[in-house]
């Protein structure tokens, strides 16, 4: 039995009653404020304001809706329209509608609102008076920049929703809302601007989301994963963000946002490959700047994919590409290591990773214990055990820094270990063998509907504006291509 | 469309080779040794090759190591025999990828270098762009047990030396490729490079300079230092050198030209049964260095330098032409090709013949000089009075 479905539970009239339905639903939960009101001085009828102490805000209540009602001294002369007459000149707050499903009202008193049940009616008034604590807003940790607006989600959603608003002054700038989970009832918003974002999309989008089959939805992340396309894919077919200057640019390139209560995460789809390499701040620095930055990622993508696997291929079937002088030295290094060079590449890169997420597990008063730990794994004391080779330390520290400089986070790690296994059995033609695999499975990937490589393998003016390099605003005049509606200009 | 298709053509070429180059076998790096050069002598007595390779080898001093080479010498009833039986006392195999130099010795060359250079040639782990060396009165073992300096490999000595080649034009450039593509053309001759141990400071040390002169594979006779200068000033691949003058228009002021550059036109005649060849010589120098105090800057005396430079240049080729006519029939400057290419009627002749074109062709030797300039001062260093 779904205890949480409370379709079959029809409110009556009688005050009574449906406070012992109420107090059935929440029992021995003494969160739960029961205040009992009379109407007006005359204090002819009864009613009943229900909230949860702590979810909403008692000042409001206090001052807004417990006053107004005791104190007022209008007579009711038809007591039918009692309701009317309270949400249309009682009461003080602003966002008041009547209710009659007993779903809603559960809701709305878990989310922070009070209901005022009169005595008569088979309907509640239904009054905002949310008030949670919520987190100020401030410079979310993950996506740090230079320049640019310092503003972060945070958990409230009608906090995120203000943020995108105040860069959006749109009407166009539209919402849908949908609730997930059938315990949690988390509620998901997805923004997007009509006019600009494509339709069968945004159907696709709201059709997926519907399906969603699941008890909870604590954070974005249970979204992406079920919505997102080529679940089993290291690379992302959906990105997100903290910031929500880079939810109005996508919005504005035409893509959809979903935005979860409760998480600071906001999804944005459909996602491209070329995504991954920008960052809000290349577009407010200096283009020059930024496509050399820009360039300077595709490149890390690289180094940070291969450059483990090339260094295995080189050292243990190609030793005639290398360089002589570099042949000397990678062989004086090499001498007295007791590990081949695979064993050595792979133990230092999973050991770099224990690195990195141990340093981000840990306690912030014990975490420079990590990076003294750290030098000392990964540097020269273990070259001067003689247990890896001082090549390979270096080729380490290059793979991790340069996978540091993607903005958006990938699953490259898997990518470097298929490299890396692929060259040790074959070397570089095996190398090549997974960049192919790589290249295919890439090229295969779609995001709602839309390749996840466009406008990599494009060498058009229009299509490389804004992908490997960042043409200044002034030469971008099309929106991207293939998300948008119609070709209407971007200025 | 087309542009993209180019893009596409040029990356497949550019991957070709990286993915096609190389051997597939897996085999960790420092289960190798690595050779730096090695060097071909021959036993009189039992007939046998006698192969000495300079092999690099690390040390280790706690994390940092430093490179240093040891030598191994085997036997062998050939290169590829004595190179094998090496494996029996090193006790690890062989890599020849990154040898710089082969070193023959004078007596082996005068036999004939083809018996040692063709393994080098054929086998698929050396490299064909090795420089080829002959050691000129030493052994050629010799010259590998020289020690330049403390840790110094002398392969990898030779090596940079021979790269740097260019500026001194006292050697010629000689790859076991190009020596075998010279030999394997008609008539034609080959120089090798010559080295030698000579006394340093305190150690010996080879010393590259002058050119041996080859007939077919064997070695024929040498050209020192300068006349190998001239013969590569007749074959247009003179890039820079010097040229020194002594007595300069009866002073006691000697002067170095430094050329900087040089084209040479050969022009074949045919006249009469009479072959012969017009060498024109176009060198730019600047005046290096003045050994006195006469100055050579105004017009008079100027001409008077570049006359004399001019009449010293065509006297040292002409000796050089008579000397390789006369001595040893040697075409080491090429004059056959020219009249192949471009008389062949000429050329088949003195084939049927069975005639060598080259002692038969006279020569007629114009030096164009051109002085550029005198570095930073054009005056001598004066004396004040």
């Amino acid at each position: 039995m779904d205890t949480n479905d409370f379709s079959n539970i029809k409110l009556v009239s009688s005050l009574n009653e449906n406070i012992n339905i109420m107090k059935n639903i929440f029992l021995n939960d003494i969160t739960v404020v029961y205040r009992e009101l009379s109407i007006g001085k005359s204090a002819i009828t009864k009613c009943m304001l229900i909230y949860i102490g702590g979810m909403a805000n008692s000042q409001i209540i206090n001052e807004n809706v417990i006053a107004p009602i005791l104190l007022s001294d209008i007579s009711f002369t038809n007591h039918s329209k009692i309701i009317d007459v309270l949400m249309q000149k009682v009461l003080l707050t602003g966002d008041n509608k009547k209710s009659d499903i007993v779903d809603d009202i559960i809701n709305g008193i878990i989310y922070g609102k009070s209901m005022l049940f009169i005595d008569g009616f088979a309907e509640v008034i239904d009054i905002d008076t949310i008030g949670w604590e919520t987190r100020s807003i401030s410079e979310p940790q993950a996506e740090t920049i230079v320049r640019g607006p310092r503003e972060g989600f945070t958990e409230s959603m009608n906090l995120n929703l203000s943020l995108l608003r105040r860069r959006l002054l749109n009407p166009k700038f539209k919402m849908k809302f949908i609730r997930i989970g059938k315990q949690t009832k988390t509620l998901v918003c997805v923004c997007y601007i009509e006019g600009i974002a494509k339709e069968p999309i945004l159907e696709e989008l709201m059709k997926r989301l519907n399906n969603i089959d699941i008890d909870s939805i604590l954070d974005s992340g249970y979204i992406e994963e079920l919505i997102r396309d080529a679940p089993y894919s290291p690379f992302r077919t959906i990105l997100d963000t903290e910031r929500p200057d880079v939810v109005a640019g996508k919005l504005l390139e035409g893509r959809f946002a979903v935005i979860c209560d409760g998480s600071p995460i906001v999804l944005t789809l459909p996602t491209i490959f070329i995504e991954v390499f920008q960052s809000n701040e290349d577009y407010y620095n200096n283009f020059l700047y930024s496509s050399f930055v820009r360039s300077l990622r595709w490149l890390c993508f690289f180094l940070s994919a291969s450059v483990p696997a090339i260094y295995v291929a080189l050292v243990t079937f190609h030793q005639e590409l290398i360089p002589t002088p570099l042949l000397v030295s990678i062989y004086a290094a090499r001498k007295g290591v007791p590990f081949p060079s695979i064993v050595e590449a792979m133990g230092m890169t999973i050991i770099f990773e224990i690195l990195k997420e141990a340093g981000l597990r840990m306690p912030k008063n014990v975490g420079q214990a990590v990076s003294i730990v750290g030098a000392l794994v990964l540097g020269d004391a273990a070259v001067n055990a003689r247990l890896v080779s001082a090549p390979i330390v270096e080729i380490t520290a290059i793979t991790g820094i340069a996978s540091f400089m993607i903005p958006q986070a990938l699953g490259l790690i898997i990518v470097r270990f298929i490299f890396l296994i692929l060259a040790s059995f074959l070397g570089l033609y095996g190398y090549i063998f997974g960049v192919m695999g790589l290249v295919l499975h890439m090229m295969s990937l779609r995001s709602f509907g839309i390749s996840y490589m466009t406008n990599v393998p494009s060498f058009t003016t229009d299509e490389i504006k804004d992908t490997v390099i960042r043409a200044p605003w002034w030469d971008m005049h099309l929106r991207p291509k293939r998300f948008k509606n119609n070709k209407r200009m971007k200025k | 469309m087309k542009k993209k298709k180019l893009v596409i053509l040029i990356f497949i070429i550019y991957m070709c080779p990286i993915i096609l180059c190389g051997c597939w076998n897996y085999k960790e790096i420092e289960t190798y040794e690595i050779i730096a050069g090695m060097a071909v002598d021959k036993d009189k007595i039992t007939n046998k090759y006698i192969l000495t390779i300079e092999i690099i080898t690390a040390q280790l001093q706690g994390s940092s190591s430093s490179t240093s080479s040891k030598l191994y010498r085997s036997e062998g009833d050939s290169i590829f025999n004595a190179e094998r039986s090496m494996v029996a006392k090193i006790g690890s195999p062989i890599f020849f990828n990154d040898a710089k130099v082969i070193i023959i010795s004078e007596s082996l060359a005068m036999e004939g270098v083809i018996p040692t250079i063709d393994w080098t040639n054929r086998d698929s782990a050396s490299r064909s762009d090795m420089w080829m060396l002959i050691a000129k009165g030493n052994s050629a073992a010799e010259i590998l047990k020289a020690n330049v300096k403390p840790n110094q490999i002398v392969s990898f000595n030779l090596d940079n030396c021979m790269n740097e080649s260019k500026l001194l034009s006292k050697f010629p450039e000689s790859k076991v490729w190009s020596f075998i593509d010279g030999i394997s053309s008609k008539g034609k001759s080959e120089t090798v490079a010559t080295v030698k141990n000579e006394f340093d400071e305190e150690n010996i040390a080879p010393r590259l300079g002058g050119s041996a002169i080859f007939k077919s594979d064997k070695l024929v006779g040498y050209l020192d230092d300068d006349e190998t200068l001239y013969m590569l000033m007749i074959k247009n691949k003179l890039k820079e050198g010097l040229i020194t003058l002594k007595h300069v228009s009866g002073s006691d002021t000697n002067i170095t030209l430094e050329i900087f550059k040089n084209r040479t036109k050969l022009t074949p005649l045919y006249n009469n049964g009479k072959v012969s060849l017009i060498i024109d010589i176009y060198p730019v120098v600047t005046i290096g260095e003045v050994l006195g105090t006469k100055n050579f800057m105004d017009e008079e005396n100027l001409k008077i330098l570049q006359g004399e430079a001019e009449k010293k240049i065509e006297a040292q080729i002409q000796y050089l032409i008579s000397k390789l006519q006369k001595d040893y029939n040697s075409d080491v400057l090429g004059f056959g090709e020219i009249f192949k290419e471009e008389k062949p009627m000429v050329s088949k002749n003195f084939q049927k013949n069975k005639e060598g074109i080259f002692a038969s062709i006279k020569t007629e030797v114009n030096v164009h000089l051109q002085i550029k300039g005198s570095g930073k001062t054009k005056y001598p260093i004066s004396i004040g009075k």
